[in-house]
């Protein structure tokens, strides 16, 4: 768990250096993210995968280079860049390590979890293709943590301008701050069209988990470590796994594989992680 | 010695996976001499106040 807050801090500052590295700056952001991070932050460094998807959404286009981008990562990782790398997800997992005085919520991500692709679908691709609006960035509560608080909060001229919308990705933002203090990962459960994207790449991706099932006995004691709510031994392959390798600490029958190559000939086993 | 016959499940795991690794690096080869890079970089550049829920 350490070594995967360690590894998303260092994402989640890298992502946004801008200050630190101002004359690369616009040429950056012609590269998008492998993951969810508003480029309108003041100090985002690339473009937002989801903002640019939907921006050619808008203009009728089909973006090959972002779909090409994040179709390489997800054939390669799955959704391993959710639980590595995202920093949404940092903040997320964070918050959740918030003490609460009642027990926390723990609930099965599989009952629930189309509604992320509703959400792809719908408020993602579809409404922003016919209203020519994005709609899905106006709503976003990545976008108002990493964007809108920090461009108000720096500049009295975009203060003026705050409208109603702004009162609602706030209403929105505090709401997944809430849901994340009680569950685990709320908007990487039900929300984010990444996420979405990325989990349909976890059933041919080149790393994936493996479960021992001569050895399993099924006793679950992967399932209380699992961030997603998932039950690693049922479905190792689950489109919400996000590959965070907490499951594998628990649990000797279940190991991680990958390809020693990208490309390479096939899957086999590669390390144990404890 | 005999070698031991592989099981059909083997043949399966050693089946080449890579393809869509290629498939997909096609389509972002064709999306940069598509000349996207270029739209990608004035839409991440430009501040979308309506995306901030600035303005009307």
């Amino acid at each position: 768990m350490r070594r995967r807050l360690g590894t998303q801090l260092i994402s989640a500052v890298v992502a946004n250096s801008g200050l630190a590295a101002p004359g690369l700056l616009p040429g950056l952001k012609a590269c998008s993210y492998p993951f969810f991070n508003c480029y309108a932050c003041p100090l985002a460094i690339g473009a937002c995968p989801i903002g640019t998807i939907q921006h050619f959404a808008i203009i009728r286009r089909v973006p090959l280079l972002v779909v090409g981008f994040l179709g390489v990562v997800g054939s390669i990782w799955g959704r391993m860049s959710c639980a590595w790398l995202c920093p949404f997800g940092f903040v997320q997992d964070l918050l959740h390590r918030i003490p609460w005085p009642r027990r926390k919520l723990q609930v099965d991500t599989r009952r629930w979890s189309w509604v992320k692709y509703v959400v792809l679908a719908v408020l993602f691709l579809v409404i922003p293709y016919i209203t020519l609006e994005p709609w899905f960035c106006k709503l976003c509560p990545a976008g108002t943590l990493e964007a809108g608080l920090p461009w108000v909060a720096l500049s009295g001229t975009l203060r003026g301008l705050i409208g109603p919308i702004f009162w609602v990705k706030i209403a929105i933002l505090a709401a997944f701050v809430l849901a994340s203090v009680l569950l685990s990962r709320p908007f990487c459960r039900f929300a984010c069209p990444l996420g979405a994207t990325y989990g349909l790449a976890n059933r041919w991706s080149r790393v994936q988990i493996e479960v021992d099932h001569d050895k399993c006995t099924s006793c679950g004691k992967c399932d209380k470590s699992c961030p997603m709510g998932l039950r690693p031994y049922l479905d190792v392959k689950s489109t919400d796994c996000i590959r965070c390798e907490e499951c594998l600490g628990t649990c000797e029958h279940l190991k991680i594989t990958s390809p020693k190559l990208p490309l390479g000939p096939a899957a086999e086993p590669a390390r144990r992680t404890r | 010695m005999p070698t031991p016959e592989r099981s059909s499940e083997q043949k399966r795991t050693s089946r080449w996976r890579g393809w869509p690794v290629l498939l997909f690096i096609g389509l972002a080869l064709a999306g940069i001499f598509g000349h996207e890079a270029a739209e990608i970089l004035l839409n991440a550049t430009l501040l979308c106040l309506s995306c901030l829920g600035l303005g009307r």
